[in-house]
């Protein structure tokens, strides 16, 4: 086989496989744009929205003369250029996106704010323990390192309860605490066992070196960790937001207030609330949840990949 | 006053090794000290022990007048140089140099002064804008230099700062670091493991083995007078040669005697060697003291040895002859242009004079 037609055969069996796992999101998407009365046809097929505004934009760009009619949500019937009409449309197509913009907004706004402080709460507890554990000897150094690294064997389903009844009894149920400290607590894990993996990586003349050109404890962390882990603290924050971005259960359980809710809760509120009548709103709705992850991803890929293979190789 | 005072300073791991034992050295003012030796002999550990990056188990380090056994190294008032240069690769050469002046708090109108000075002497003015990774090896221990001289420390320690550099940088470096000494007029502890710079470098030298001082003394007392039998190998290239053997009393007369090799005493030496007779000894003698065959026809014969040719390597301005008179392996240094062959038998003339003789038992020098 030439390497053109082995080529070839690789990426047929990639697009294969990436066929399945993009079907969801382009059904979303799909039906983002659709009205409730399209889909109450089927959950499958163009929207129409779509394809009159193809249809009227076509005819306004090759001069057609001509009126088009258009009935509307509430039965009026509007006359309308063939431009006017495709404009018309066009924002029919972002009406879905409006609305569910209004619904989710309280909700994009609490993860924005519980994600910031969680992704700076691993990340400083994280790196300075990492450090820690890394380049300072005490006894007892091991058995708090296993100790940490332990507590990611348990999944977080078999914690659920007991860590209930701890924010419950700190009085924390329905507020940011409850969702920001126990991330926190639970995120750090990660963040320890990659940062120290890194930083046992880092040469030991540096550190001797910095310490004396009189650097102590902050300024061996500050001007010396920091910035040569950027990577590493890439992959954490990354893995964080995502992780954050995404749970469900816990801020589900701890914050039965809508107001705290945050968007996975959110849209699972949404899901079983009136405004579950119009599901092109709520397509749309999942579609703006999951824009920020998809623009971390094509962002923040490339330190991703240098940090998960940071050590691997020799720098 | 800037003097290393070092007594009877000790360092043992956790796992009881003692990587140094029972150290004593007093370093001058000024001062040029090199320690060298074998890898695990303890000398970077010495190092770092003087430079505060390994507490010590025992004894008393000073600096100047200060017992420093707690200071910590950024109030040593030292500065170090790493085999691996050790420079921040997220930093610019200046910010390098700039870096430890920053955390003492200098005016940033001295600390450019210190830098741009540091870095006129080293010859960095154009690459202070640059990162390490975009420098060679010889510009990066120059760096690493600069960021030690920026400080005027009372105390340069270097730790085998050129053996990453390759053999023409190497040289180079050396004379640039023995030139800065000159210049700066500071204390300097050099650690290395090659005898080459510490001979060319020193003021004096310690050598060390196992943890242990085995010799303090200056180059050319260390190469004609060495204390013991490691000492002897360890310095100079090729390293002295060494026949096991007895000494026996022939009518008055001291030999040598071990297999084929029997070679007469000097005089000079029979005093101090009479004591040793008939007991198992170590000959010594350095390449350069067995002398070309050509002057060897004229000599004595009982300073003679014939011995077989098994190497030659021709090194331009002299050739080193690997030789073999059983069961003697030793080595020689002859002129650069005489041309020997692989088996040839030659006739070498030992020039006992020189000759070096060291106790079976504790391989300690007796001439």
């Amino acid at each position: 086989m030439t390497p053109r037609a082995s080529r070839c055969c690789i990426h047929a069996v990639l697009i294969a496989l990436a066929v399945p796992t993009l079907l969801p999101f382009v059904f979303a998407l799909n039906n983002s744009v659709r009205s409730t009365a399209e889909m109450y046809h089927g959950y499958f097929g163009m929207p129409q929205a779509l394809r009159e505004m193809a249809y009227c934009g076509w005819h306004a760009l090759t001069g057609a003369e001509g009126t088009v009619r258009i009935v509307t949500d509430t039965k009026q019937m509007l006359t309308l250029s063939y431009a006017g009409a495709c404009g018309w449309h066009a924002r029919a197509i972002t009406k879905n996106y409006v609305q569910a913009w209004t619904l989710l907004r309280p909700f994009v706004l609490n993860t924005v704010w519980v994600v910031i402080w969680v992704a700076l709460g691993v990340l400083l507890s994280g790196s300075v323990a990492a450090f820690v554990l890394a380049r300072f000897s005490f006894p007892g150094k091991r058995v708090v390192f296993f100790y940490f690294i332990s507590t990611m064997m348990f999944p977080g389903v078999l914690t659920l309860v007991p860590s209930f009844l701890l924010v419950k009894q700190l009085g924390l149920l329905n507020s940011y605490s409850a969702l920001i400290f126990p991330m926190i607590a639970g995120g750090q894990v990660f963040a320890i066992f990659v940062c120290k993996s890194f930083f046992d990586g880092l040469p030991q003349d540096l550190f001797d070196s910095a310490k004396i050109d009189g650097a102590g404890f902050f300024n061996l962390y500050w001007h010396l960790v920091l910035p040569l882990s950027q990577p590493v603290l890439a992959v954490v924050l990354i893995m964080n937001v995502l992780g954050t971005w995404n749970s469900f259960l816990w801020p589900f359980i701890v914050n039965t207030d809508t107001k705290y809710h945050v968007i996975a809760s959110g849209l699972y509120v949404l899901s079983v609330s009136e405004s579950a009548s119009n599901m092109g709103v709520l397509f749309a709705a999942y579609m703006l949840a999951s824009v920020p992850l998809l623009l971390l991803f094509a962002f923040a890929t490339k330190p991703f990949m240098q940090g998960m293979t940071s050590g691997a190789f020799k720098a | 006053m800037s003097e290393v005072i070092l007594t009877n300073v000790q360092k043992v791991y956790d796992n009881k090794v003692i990587a140094v034992n029972d150290f004593n050295l007093h370093i001058q003012d000024k001062e040029f000290v090199v320690l060298v030796g074998p890898s695990g002999c303890g000398k970077s550990t010495t190092l770092r022990m003087v430079a505060g990056l390994e507490e010590i188990s025992s004894g008393e380090i000073r600096i100047g007048e200060r017992l420093v056994n707690d200071v910590p190294p950024k109030d040593r008032d030292i500065a170090m140089v790493f085999q691996n240069y050790a420079l921040y690769p997220h930093m610019t050469v200046y910010k390098n140099m700039a870096f430890g002046l920053k955390l003492r708090k200098y005016p940033k109108k001295e600390i450019d002064q210190r830098v741009r000075e540091a870095a006129r002497i080293l010859g960095l003015d154009e690459l202070l804008e640059r990162k390490p990774k975009q420098l060679s090896g010889g510009q990066r221990q120059r760096v690493a230099v600069g960021r030690a001289i920026v400080r005027k420390p009372k105390v340069f320690l270097f730790d085998e700062p050129l053996s990453n550099l390759d053999a023409k940088m190497r040289v180079q470096m050396r004379t640039e670091i023995a030139k800065l000494h000159n210049q700066l007029q500071a204390t300097m502890i050099y650690v290395t493991h090659d005898q080459v710079e510490a001979m060319t470098m020193g003021d004096r030298i310690v050598v060390m083995k196992d943890g242990l001082i085995q010799q303090v003394a200056d180059p050319l007392t260390l190469y004609d007078k060495p204390a013991n039998k490691f000492v002897a190998g360890f310095i100079g290239s090729p390293p002295m040669n060494f026949m096991e053997g007895m000494l026996v009393d022939e009518h008055g007369a001291l030999f040598f005697q071990g297999g084929s090799v029997k070679l007469k005493v000097h005089e000079q030496h029979c005093a101090r060697l009479r004591d040793v007779c008939g007991k198992p000894v170590s000959f010594g003698l350095r390449p350069e003291d067995i002398r070309d065959p050509h002057i060897a026809r004229e000599a004595a014969s009982d300073t003679h040895v014939r011995a077989n040719v098994v190497v030659v390597e021709p090194m331009g301005s002299e050739t080193f002859l690997y030789l073999l008179a059983e069961p003697h392996s030793f080595i020689a240094k002859v002129q650069g242009h005489d041309v020997f062959e692989v088996g040839d038998t030659l006739r070498l003339e030992f020039a006992m004079d020189k000759a070096h003789s060291f106790a079976h038992k504790n391989a300690k020098a007796i001439i």
